[in-house]
């Protein structure tokens, strides 16, 4: 798929997702006009190379072509972001059994796994949607700032650089607040029973 | 747990922490776009205010007094009136010459016959009785579809009678005051006038 323009999108969301309802291409070139430098961003985050990236950039839009319809997104851009987030990881997967594995996702995932690697103590049958639950309930608690930071860091896998930009304050203040969040997931998986 | 499992989970998180994300980016974004401080703005209102205020103070100076017009409340043709000041040249007997000078004043034939008199040291007994323009223009009346109608064809040549009283004929340099109200009472007009005549009675 080869998407190539400059022009800067005027649809809204809720015009673009009409456009895949109507089964209509030109849904992807607007979504790729407006979304393309956020997804990438994801992607790299990752899997840390561009030609990774743009593959699964381009799987990222076939899987929105597959999904919408029947989905009807509300937020387009969380939307991409999570079918981005899932491409993304399965190459991070496949590049891991293959020892290909240098990127800010494995230092992000390296930060959690401090408290909840021993994996002996767990439960076998928790399952994965519940533990989402409890870790989507838990950052929905948080300030806007912190939830901001759980996001950035450990969903979309930012640098702990790029997040003290976008917040204006130094590095270390971010780190500070990091570990201050990752007390609080700590507590809430131990009170609820993942973590003994 | 394992590794996949965290991965697995945060990759679910629920859409509604997803869309206050990017709504909480969105708005870091827009605090972060460089702002021009109030003051700058009316420091900005304030400049530009100074400019006019200097640019109108210098087309002040070059604006032609002709046109630097007020207006005055006078009584003029038997009614009061508001009459544009205007700058004219009132013409004076000094020394066997006859000088002027420019004085702005409401422009009826009264206020120039005055400062004349006030500029010569004419006295109060010296008075305008009539200063009247005579042309050779026609008035005529004809009919249109059954009615009246005022015709008039403007003349082309004018004349000037300012009547005096006689005792002005008792002043030193008489035939140069003569002149110089001549000269005082028809410039003002801006009338290429053919004939001036000073009556006395």
């Amino acid at each position: 798929m080869e998407l190539q323009t400059n022009r800067m999108s005027t649809m809204s969301d809720e015009q673009i997702v009409e456009l895949y309802w109507q089964r209509d291409e030109q849904a992807i070139k607007e979504t790729d006009i407006k979304y393309k430098k956020f997804l990438l961003s994801v992607a790299m985050n990752i899997v840390h190379d561009i030609c990774d990236s743009e593959e699964c950039l381009n799987d990222t839009y076939i899987g929105t072509w597959n999904a919408i319809p029947p989905a009807k997104p509300l937020a387009l851009q969380a939307f991409l972001g999570s079918i981005m987030r899932r491409t993304a990881i399965d190459r991070f997967r496949a590049n891991k059994r293959q020892k290909r594995i240098a990127s800010e996702f494995t230092v992000s995932l390296s930060e959690l796994e401090e408290f909840i690697a021993d994996d002996s103590d767990m439960s076998a049958e928790i399952e994965t949607k519940e533990l989402a639950k409890t870790i989507s309930n838990f950052v929905r608690s948080l300030p806007d700032r912190q939830m901001f930071i759980f996001v950035s860091r450990y969903y979309i896998a930012d640098p702990i650089s790029t997040i003290s930009k976008e917040l204006g304050c130094s590095v270390s203040t971010v780190k500070r607040e990091i570990e201050a969040i990752k007390i609080g997931l700590k507590k809430q998986l131990e009170s609820e029973g993942y973590i003994v | 747990m394992t590794q996949e499992k965290i991965i697995d989970a945060i990759t679910d998180l629920d859409s509604d922490i997803l869309e206050r994300y990017f709504a909480v980016k969105a708005d870091l974004a827009e605090k972060k776009k460089p702002k021009k401080n109030a003051w700058v703005k009316w420091a900005s209102v304030a400049a530009a205010c100074m400019v006019l205020v200097v640019m109108a103070t210098f087309a002040m100076q070059y604006i032609p007094t002709e046109y630097s017009l007020n207006y005055s409340y006078v009584y003029a043709n038997g009614r009061e009136t508001y009459i544009a000041d205007k700058n004219v040249w009132i013409y004076y007997v000094d020394k066997g010459e006859i000088e002027r000078e420019r004085v702005k004043l409401p422009c009826t034939a009264e206020n120039v016959f005055i400062t004349w008199k006030h500029l010569n040291s004419v006295g109060d007994e010296v008075e305008l009785i009539e200063c009247k323009i005579v042309s050779n223009g026609n008035e005529s009346t004809s009919e249109f579809e059954g009615q009246g109608v005022a015709n008039y064809e403007p003349g082309d040549y004018f004349v000037l009678n300012i009547t005096v009283t006689k005792n002005l004929q008792f002043y030193e340099d008489y035939e140069l005051l003569i002149d110089s109200l001549e000269k005082s009472m028809s410039e003002y007009s801006n009338i290429d006038f053919d004939e001036i005549n000073v009556l006395f009675n």
